[in-house]
């Protein structure tokens, strides 16, 4: 994306007064080579400095009955916002990836579900707000059950 | 050292200069950030272009003329730019002379008892049950399955160019885009930084399949843009399939490829088409024929996705080309 055209986005969001969120894709969408390889990128809807925005992921899982979290490092693409996340969690459990970002006062989560090929929109949860511990367990317990 | 990132000796690391308890260290803290190993591989690439270029003495007529040219001008400051200028002009010029000379690398060949090694011009031909696999100097690998054939066209650091005759091959590169190329009778295959399998026959009929990243299809001035998880079939003589997921639905499969092949089945592409499949309807924006058929396209597409800022339907429609680019950024967005 150009810069003028990154400038009308941020203008436009900030004219619509959008809610601040988070929207996940496929590695592709962020037109970075180095990303190339993530499990999903992601990037935020709604926040009028998305350079500034404060990003932290987890991968919440269970193995064994047994709960576990593992810190995910994200990987900055070079258009501001957008961020890869690589799977470095086990293979073996069952997983989803707690995204939790802010935006000046503003706050926004995801609880991703990951596919071999990407993400999983539609097993999914996006949130006007952090996950809860709750929330993170039914997640984990919805997508044990499939 | 897990906890902090590592920049700074990322390039000793690569160097192999790193003492062997820093060394160990860095392995661990890499095998878990992937933020490192990302910079790990920028570095590896930009040290692997520095080392192509040689040190090279200046001619002495350059340095003369630099002389000359000191002792005309009284301004100090001024011969001072023209010197820096001289020098940028002469690293420059030196690269693009030793980028042009370079005869080719030659690259590493495995499972082929008689090749070890091919370089430009070289062939190499997989019998019915041999599978070969070539390292593409630094840049990535290309597997090669029974029956293939085909030929080292460039090995420069700037292009490594393969041209395949017939077979399959499955290319994994690991380089920035637009360094690696392979020609077919029915175009060629431009990576943009991924991991292909690419089908041909003699004629250059089959197929392209992409599984990471973008790879570009391109013949005579046109172009298909083919993402991770979607294919585009190639045809001598045609221009590149229109590509599409491979999960579209049998139909929308079907009829795209009555499209391709006769420019017929645009109402039931259409009407089979899903959200992701915004990745077809954006080629076809530019590959139908009338203006009625391109609102058609259009039309449907906005009903899965809006048009980001900045772009109008009057844009889409003329096909310019920033508007064109900045929508089907955004509609992979919703792949």
């Amino acid at each position: 994306m150009s810069k003028f055209a990154l400038l009308v986005f941020v203008i436009s969001v900030a004219a619509r007064g959008e809610t601040f969120s988070l929207q996940i894709a496929s590695a592709v969408a962020s037109q970075s080579f180095r990303l190339k390889s993530s499990a999903f990128v992601f990037r935020s809807v709604g926040c009028a400095d998305p350079a500034k925005m404060d990003v932290v992921a987890k991968a919440e899982g269970r193995v064994n009955g047994q709960r576990r979290t593992v810190p995910l490092k994200t990987v900055n693409a070079q258009v501001p916002g957008v961020f890869g996340v690589y799977r470095e969690w086990p293979s073996d459990g069952v997983w989803i990836v707690n995204l939790a970002a802010k935006c000046a006062d503003a706050s926004a989560g995801a609880l991703v579900a990951v596919g071999e090929h990407g993400p999983n929109r539609e097993a999914s949860k996006f949130l006007p707000r952090v996950a809860s511990e709750a929330e993170i367990d039914a997640a984990l317990r919805e997508l044990g059950a499939k | 050292m897990e906890n902090t990132h590592i920049s700074e000796l990322l390039a000793a690391y690569a160097e192999g200069e790193l003492a062997a308890p820093e060394h160990a260290l860095a392995d661990a803290h890499l095998a878990v950030c992937a933020e490192c190993r990302a910079g790990l591989e920028d570095v590896s690439i930009g040290l692997r272009a520095v080392a192509e270029l040689p040190l090279t003495t200046a001619p002495d007529a350059v340095w003369n003329a630099i002389g000359r040219e000191l002792d005309r001008r009284a301004d100090r400051r001024r011969a001072a730019r023209w010197l820096a200028a001289a020098a940028a002009l002469l690293i420059v010029a030196t690269a693009v002379w030793y980028v042009r000379r370079t005869p080719g690398e030659r690259w590493e060949v495995e499972g082929i008892a008689s090749l070890h090694s091919v370089g430009v011009g070289d062939w190499i031909e997989t019998g019915p049950m041999a599978e070969a696999k070539i390292k593409v100097g630094s840049i990535g690998t290309v597997d090669m399955t029974p029956h293939t054939r085909l030929r080292v066209i460039t090995a420069k650091p700037l292009e490594h160019r393969l041209s395949l005759v017939s077979g399959r091959i499955h290319a994994r590169i690991t380089a920035p885009p637009r360094l690696f190329f392979v020609d077919t009778a029915a175009g060629a295959a431009v990576d943009l930084g991924c991991e292909y399998d690419l089908v041909c026959d003699r004629e250059g009929n089959g197929y392209l399949r992409v599984m990471q990243g973008w790879v570009s299809y391109e013949w005579q001035g046109k172009e298909s843009l083919v993402p991770a998880g979607a294919s585009c079939r190639t045809r001598a003589g045609h221009a590149p399939g229109t590509p599409f997921f491979d999960d579209a639905p049998a139909g929308f499969s079907e009829a795209l490829a009555r499209f391709d092949g006769d420019g017929s089945a645009l109402p039931a592409l259409l009407a089979t088409a899903r959200q992701r499949d915004t990745l077809t309807l954006w080629h076809l924006l530019t590959r139908v024929t009338t203006e009625a058929d391109r609102l058609r396209v259009f039309e449907r597409m906005v009903s899965f996705a809006p048009l980001p800022p900045g772009v109008s339907r009057d844009h889409v429609l003329s096909l310019d080309r920033a508007a064109l680019r900045q929508w089907r950024e955004e509609l992979a967005w919703t792949w």
